[in-house]
């Protein structure tokens, strides 16, 4: 245990008078300031969150694989079908076409199955994440990517440089199919060690 | 063995070494406003406070695994504040003091005077100003020492000053506070 401190009057005036400081302090940060702190801090730690990751090698459940591997086939037919699209829409003579802009059938359904694999991802991930873990944030930035990309579309059905929109499409659904997978992996790490808290309550 | 401090936070800790959000918030929303008191009579109440005081959480949380329940949660978080603190004096400020470095000043018994007197019309706002007026080194040190209740030794290894050197210089910063007060 500690020596209790002798002290001259000098030094119990300062004492007294830093605790009343102290607790004024406290009294000065408000409700709405310590939210907006904590969003500073979230916001921190939510760009550093890769330190919070375990260093160890991932391995990748073969469903995912799946997935990966049918989005890419899709975004493979998106991008022929662009193509596709832009020699159809070439005028062969003289005679102007005019048409309203729309994507063809073939990108359509390739667009479609890729939403179907994540909208199905989603699903899963909330139906997993009842205690609300990750769900929320992670939905956030779903639907940050998908304005992104309907924006893209727009611009992208004006023709208006078509390479570049369709690489930044892909790269966003690709992004898109990255996040929900990193969400599920960290929400199973979250909920086994919740278990395992359980588990050992219970010994 | 070394045994476990009855942490009464233990499990929410053990939640937020799992990188849950949740807990964090309700591990800041205990601490922040007592930590934000140290970072004040530290730096001054204000932007910088609030400053050091988020930098100082994040630093927390991420190192949150290093927290081993040997001391209180508070302590712990505590000396993390102080450091953050630190940290910014010695790379922003100008007036910070390496205190190592200044002449040493022999022990003296305090005089009748210095014991047992002190101008009761002084008060908190004054010696607020006074405090602010010191030199950054002299403000840790007087608040390490008289407020947070730390040893020499502890101020010692926390500032990495020797422990005499921490005796003589929160003695020199009393003197120079009593000084500013007294004019």
């Amino acid at each position: 245990m500690k020596e209790q401190k002798k002290l001259t009057a000098f030094e119990h005036t300062l004492l007294r008078q830093q605790q009343a400081e102290q607790e004024e302090l406290e009294q000065d940060l408000t409700m709405d300031r310590l939210a907006q702190h904590w969003e500073g801090i979230s916001n921190q730690l939510e760009e550093g969150i890769e330190v919070l990751q375990p260093t160890t090698e991932k391995v990748v459940p073969v469903r995912y694989l799946w997935r990966a591997i049918a989005a890419a086939a899709g975004l493979l037919l998106l991008t022929w079908g662009y193509h596709f699209y832009a020699l159809q829409q070439r005028p062969s003579s003289d005679i102007v076409v005019v048409k309203t802009p729309e994507l063809p059938l073939e990108i359509k359904q390739a667009e479609e199955a890729s939403f179907a694999t994540l909208r199905e991802d989603i699903q899963q991930l909330q139906k997993r994440d009842t205690a609300q873990w990750i769900a929320p944030k992670t939905l956030e930035a779903l639907e940050e990517l998908e304005e992104a990309y309907q924006q893209m579309k727009n611009e992208l059905l004006e023709d208006q440089n078509g390479k570049v929109l369709i690489n930044a499409m892909l790269e966003n659904l690709r992004l898109r199919h990255h996040i929900l997978e990193k969400s599920v992996l960290q929400l199973e790490r979250i909920q086994q060690h919740s278990e395992e808290q359980l588990n050992y309550k219970e010994l | 063995m070394t045994s476990l401090y009855n942490e009464p936070n233990a499990l929410l800790i053990d939640r937020v070494k799992t990188g849950d959000r949740k807990a964090q918030y309700q591990l800041y929303q205990q601490y922040a406003r007592a930590m934000y008191g140290v970072c004040g009579r530290l730096v001054g109440a204000g932007p910088l406070a609030e400053e050091l005081l988020q930098d100082a959480f994040v630093r927390a949380f991420k190192n949150i695994h290093q927290y081993q329940q040997k001391a209180a949660f508070g302590a712990w978080l505590k000396q993390i504040v102080i450091r953050t603190v630190l940290n910014h004096l010695q790379k922003k400020s100008t007036t910070w003091l390496p205190l190592d470095a200044l002449p040493q000043e022999p022990q003296a018994a305090p005089s009748y005077e210095e014991q047992f007197s002190f101008p009761s019309t002084i008060g908190r706002k004054e010696i607020q100003a006074g405090m602010q007026q010191l030199a950054d080194g002299y403000r840790i040190i007087l608040n390490l020492y008289l407020f947070e209740g730390y040893d020499h030794e502890e101020i010692a290894a926390i500032l990495n000053i020797s422990a005499s050197t921490s005796k003589s210089q929160y003695s020199r910063a009393k003197k120079r506070l009593r000084g500013l007060l007294e004019q």
